[in-house]
């Protein structure tokens, strides 16, 4: 179908991870290159405590829509950081969302001080998979590692929600998006690591 | 591939496509995703505005913000500052609409209650450039002491209050908030909350207004130094004004829906949704995926004070039951004065506290429109996780130094990222910005009054907080015989909001050089006879300084000790970075005691599990070297490099 006459009407994508990882940098690139490829976007997030170790959670809305807050179930896609954050936001989603989670864990200090258990890793992929089956289950800091700078695992899961095939947006649509959301002299290590994530997403997610 | 959730077709702009919009004589240039705060910031330079003056604080600091990148961008001609406080900051902003300039000034919602002063007055005496107060609400609360709703604000002090649902509408009603304004010469209250300060959305950019208005102060005391008698007269104008704004038709309800309404339509019993603000967007879209939008009524009021007594009366008249959506307090619904056919939060329909969350507004929607519940969503259970001071913050060495010199102490704190200190069990309350030294105050003479022997009381506050309203707190401490220990936690900026500068800064927005306020300075000038500076990164001599001062407040002839901490902000990338990274290495004495996470709770240290050496995260740990001395039994130490 021809890209002017395609019946959607918004795609809803929720991000959620830990202060410090980047998420809100995620948020804009997904939006700017929504707006490169002429469509509709509004945003919203949460600041406050963002750089202090709390959980950080954003949302795009890319189309038709009045408000950029995501209710609970209605989340086409959910870019999970972090997977214990992942469990926690599965509300958000609905059968046929699409999860993209990384599976590098931050401990919560309640953890670290004994109050509570980090749950297992297998056992976390196990309770989403039983929500969701479209999972994306990746180590993205070991992918933006090998592509040059562990500090970009944020653009590498972008990468990946760009090689999913489940936005409407062109490769120069993200390419414009990096651009124009970051510092020249980092756009060429965040440019290897949305490589890595979309040619990660494009074989197939595994 | 797509879901289709409404079945309505893409919204597809063009971009650069010059589209002239009719509502405004301003050229359309670009298109831009901009922040709610960026938009407002927009919206004041499109409507002129040749003032603003704010004081941070969370979901506002972003406007002024915004403003300072714009006015450098633009080479723009007009005055912004960071004010030491709402109160001065909304009086400079007053005074620049006196002299017939337009002007704004910007706060959170708490920072509207140390305002008051002025804004109720300002009602009476009215301005004459445009005036804009924007204060943004934080339901939820997400980063506030409360989910105060400011339009109450706003109707107590008899001002229109406008309400926009999104970071475009936000822009547009500037606009429209300084032409009301200036008609009525009234001050007029910009109200967006947490969710359209923080949302951004793609809108077309707008060139900006020429700014030449020329000051011009025109005398006359009868209003602006009105004394008493005259001060009834502003009462009675403000009152006239209020009356033809309600009946202004740019600022009534207005149904949203008539044309998608079926006129045969006709639910029993007839009702209808008067809403504002984010509630407004929330009900669009859920009635729209309930298939309810042709069914139901939908009010939006761009206006939620003061409403026209005949929209009420209307109202009342066509529907028998009305369900009022509006956050955070029943602003819109007080004025209906019927308990029995509408329906919000003071009936129970609509939760009385909390965010209206676009679950909440469909739980709501459902019971009014006597639709079944919507299916539960399981939520997982999963460890929670707090948000924690950055790893190297000398907040955390300065509290670890108190716990340390006043064990079993009374700790009254403030509001700032130390608020944290929380976690680290030394910090026993937070009230509002400066009462740490009041409550400290208030602590003391509570025990030396009922002659009972008082906990060593330690009070904590930050830099700008102390700027802001802790000075006065001080010199009442000290005039009132007092006796406690003040630590001024000083990283020479104020970082929970974004890193603005403190008038201890030495220079403006604009990089013009000022006088630099020296805090041990102006302690002494308060009467405070101890005054030592310290840096929080020499932890053991922190730890003496803070029992000298302690025995300096508790010597019959002592009084209060203040003890400045200093040291910058790690985060401030505008500050050269002042210490030398030291790596730190965990050595073969490390048990896995944990108590350097539990007492320290720095987050590069790691637990490896009971018994287990801790682990220090490399990308975390920011070399300070502070835990090298926090750890008693030597576990861990400086790596030397090479």
């Amino acid at each position: 179908m021809a890209r002017e006459t395609r019946a959607f009407d918004a795609v809803r994508i929720f991000f959620t991870g830990v202060g410090g990882q980047g998420t809100l940098l995620a948020t804009r690139l997904v939006g700017e290159a929504a707006l490169a490829e002429g469509i509709s976007v509004t945003m919203s997030e949460i600041h406050g405590m963002a750089q202090r170790g709390g959980v950080v959670e954003s949302s795009v809305v890319i189309g038709n829509a009045f408000s950029p807050t995501i209710p609970d179930g209605e989340a086409d896609i959910l870019m999970a950081f972090e997977p214990l954050e992942a469990l926690r936001a599965l509300p958000k989603c609905h059968a046929q969302s699409l999860i993209i989670a990384n599976t590098a864990p931050i401990v919560p200090f309640s953890v670290a001080t004994g109050q509570s258990t980090y749950p297992e890793l297998a056992a976390l992929h196990g309770l989403i998979k039983e929500k969701v089956s479209n999972l994306m289950w990746l180590d993205a800091v070991e992918l933006a590692r090998k592509a040059g700078s562990e500090r970009a695992s944020n653009t590498v899961l972008v990468g990946v929600l760009a090689g999913s095939g489940r936005l409407p947006l062109g490769k120069s649509s993200w390419e414009e998006a990096l651009k124009r959301t970051l510092a020249p002299r980092i756009v060429g290590i965040n440019r290897q690591a949305f490589e890595a994530g979309y040619a990660f997403s494009r074989a197939g997610g595994v | 591939m797509f879901p289709v959730i409404h079945g309505l077709s893409v919204y597809r702009h063009r971009q650069h496509a010059g589209r002239r919009d009719s509502a405004l004589e301003n050229k359309v240039t670009t298109r831009q995703i901009l922040l709610g705060n960026e938009a407002i910031a927009h919206g004041l330079l499109e409507s002129a505005c040749t003032m603003a003056t704010s004081y941070p604080g969370t979901p506002a600091s972003e406007v002024l913000g915004a403003l300072v990148k714009l006015k450098k961008q633009h080479d723009l001609k007009l005055h912004l500052e960071w004010s030491i406080n709402e109160k001065v900051a909304f009086e400079v902003a007053l005074a620049n609409s006196f002299a017939g300039r337009r002007s704004a000034v910007i706060m959170k919602q708490v920072g509207l209650n140390v305002a008051a002063d002025p804004l109720m007055s300002a009602a009476y005496t009215g301005v004459k450039g445009g005036f804009v107060v924007v204060v943004a609400d934080d339901p939820g609360p997400h980063s506030s002491q409360t989910e105060q709703d400011s339009r109450f604000m706003a109707m107590a002090a008899k001002l229109p209050v406008l309400d926009p649902s999104s970071p475009a509408e936000a822009r547009d009603f500037v606009d429209k908030a300084m032409r009301l304004s200036e008609k009525y010469e009234i001050p007029v209250m910009l109200r967006p909350t947490t969710r359209v300060c923080h949302a951004r959305q793609d809108m077309e950019l707008r060139s900006f207004a020429e700014n030449d208005q020329v000051p011009c102060f025109e005398k006359d005391p009868g209003r602006w130094a009105a004394t008493p008698k005259f001060r009834l007269l502003l009462h009675r104008q403000l009152n006239e004004k209020l009356e033809k704004i309600a009946l202004d038709p740019e600022f009534s309800p207005s149904l949203l829906n008539q044309k998608e309404i079926a006129p045969s339509f006709q639910p029993q019993p007839r009702s209808c949704i008067v809403a504002s603000g984010v509630a407004f967007a929330y009900a669009q879209e859920i009635l729209l995926d309930l298939g309810l939008w042709d069914k139901i009524p939908v009010y939006k009021a761009p206006m939620p004070y003061p409403l026209a007594p005949a929209f009420r009366d209307d109202l009342l008249a066509l529907y028998e039951r009305i369900l009022i959506l509006e956050e955070s307090y029943p602003v819109m619904e007080l004025q209906f004065q019927d308990r029995v056919r509408v329906f919000g939060r003071t009936t129970g329909t609509v939760p009385a506290s909390g965010e209206l969350l676009p679950e909440v507004v469909e739980s709501v929607l459902r019971g009014f429109l006597q639709l079944p519940p919507a299916p539960p969503i399981a939520v997982p259970g999963s460890p929670g996780r707090r948000p924690t001071l950055c790893a190297g913050c000398p907040h955390r060495a300065t509290f670890f130094a108190i716990k340390k010199a006043f064990p079993n102490g009374l700790y009254p704190s403030d509001i700032g990222c130390y608020t944290l200190g929380l976690n680290l069990g030394v910090v026993d309350t937070v009230l509002c910005m400066g009462a740490s030294i009041s409550q400290a105050t208030g602590f003391y003479h509570a025990y030396q009054a009922a002659h009972e022997d008082a906990p060593a009381i330690c009070a904590t506050i930050g830099d700008s907080t102390f700027f802001h309203a802790g000075i006065p707190a001080l010199i009442n401490a000290v005039v009132q015989g007092s006796r406690f220990v003040l630590v001024i936690l000083d990283n020479s900026t104020t970082a929970m909001t974004g890193h603005q500068p403190t008038p201890a800064s030495g220079k403006t927005l604009d990089g013009v050089r000022v006088p630099k306020l020296s805090i041990p300075d102006l302690v002494r000038a308060c009467g405070v006879g101890f005054v030592a500076e310290e840096d929080p990164y020499r932890l053991e001599a922190m730890i003496e300084l803070l029992k000298k001062a302690k025995k300096h407040a508790q010597a019959r002839k002592g009084g209060i000790a203040v003890v400045v901490a200093k040291r910058p902000c790690l985060m401030d990338r505008s500050q050269a970075e002042s210490w030398t990274r030291k790596p730190v290495g965990v050595t073969s004495q490390c048990k896995g005691c944990g108590f350097c996470i539990k007492q320290f709770e720095c987050p590069a240290l790691e637990s490896q599990g009971k018994k287990q050496p801790i682990r220090i995260d490399p990308a975390l740990c920011s070399g300070c070297g502070v835990c090298v001395v926090v750890c008693p039994h030597k576990g861990l130490k400086r790596v030397v490099s090479g």
